[in-house]
């Protein structure tokens, strides 16, 4: 079973920076935090909140990278082996993707079987209230696209080494 | 309003699949972008956990999701699950052909077109709207 890149998605998470941590919040503050902040004083909200931030993101890639295991797991018990998994983490919105070889991307069997793993484990964590949008691609990537689009965490299943 | 516009899209996703030129991305996009009319015209007025929704912006505002496109995952997996699978599929797929320059595979897109056409087929058979 591979697992070892949970560890890997952990580290990367201990190791934003504070501008990459709340940029992807784009204004979104948890009610708690707000609270914090009406009852003790704007400049103590403001001295707390980057913290506070930075925990509620770690605890989210906790999940999340919990999250990858469990499709990882269940893809591998069909005997389907994902190449590279690439996330994109958030305080809210995260997301996981999952590369294969092309030709068990457009298998009938992958197709019939794979997405199903997918409504699980996002319906699953909805209920924890993560939310969390898992998808798969074949060969032939845009890596420049990918991480335009706030995919900054890849890495290679095979090596367990992560991509740059 | 809604099945007319999943039925305009539909006919363009039917139109681009016979095409020679062959655009396998746009084939996806639009069969997704006809079975979320299809769906939409299907699911709503709903009501979940004891909240009514008259359509997707009023859901998306309750339920805290990524996208008002996850927002319509959660409600068809807690109403019609039978076409959660089928959705994700269409989702995804017209979601990601960016991150393979658009070059999207033909078993992609006939499986997209399949999708398509199971959710219409079902939608067809309960007449208004599909089983819930």
């Amino acid at each position: 079973m591979q697992t070892g890149f949970t560890e890997e998605i952990i580290k990367f998470a201990a190791t934003r920076s504070d501008s990459a941590v709340l940029s992807p919040a784009k204004g979104y503050y948890p009610f708690e935090i707000i609270a914090e902040a009406y009852e003790h004083g704007v400049e103590h909200g403001k001295n707390n909140m980057n913290q506070k931030m930075r925990d509620l993101y770690f605890e989210n890639a906790s999940e999340i990278a919990k999250s990858s295991a469990e499709i990882v797991n269940l893809l591998n018990k069909d005997s389907f082996v994902p190449e590279k998994l690439f996330v994109a983490l958030s305080i809210r919105n995260s997301k996981i993707l999952l590369s294969f070889e092309d030709d068990t991307f457009t298998s009938d069997e992958f197709m019939d079987k794979a997405y199903a793993h997918i409504a699980k484990i996002q319906s699953a964590y909805f209920e924890k209230d993560i939310n969390v949008s898992i998808s798969y691609l074949g060969e032939n990537i845009n890596h420049d696209m990918l991480k335009s689009d706030g995919f900054e965490f890849g890495i290679d299943l095979k090596t367990n080494s992560p991509l740059d | 309003m809604k099945r007319l516009h999943g039925q305009h899209n539909e006919k363009v996703c039917n139109k681009l699949n016979l095409d020679p030129l062959i655009c396998n991305d746009w084939i996806v996009t639009t069969a997704f972008y006809s079975a979320i009319h299809f769906l939409d015209h299907a699911l709503f007025p709903c009501t979940l956990d004891g909240e009514n929704f008259q359509n997707i912006s009023e859901a998306h505002k309750s339920i805290r999701s990524n996208s008002k496109h996850q927002t319509r995952g959660i409600l068809l997996s807690k109403l019609m699950d039978q076409h959660y699978q089928d959705y994700l599929f269409l989702q995804t797929n017209s979601q990601n052909a960016r991150y393979v320059n658009y070059d999207v595979n033909e078993a992609i897109s006939n499986r997209a077109v399949s999708n398509l056409n199971k959710i219409i087929s079902s939608y067809n058979k309960e007449k208004k709207e599909i089983k819930k």
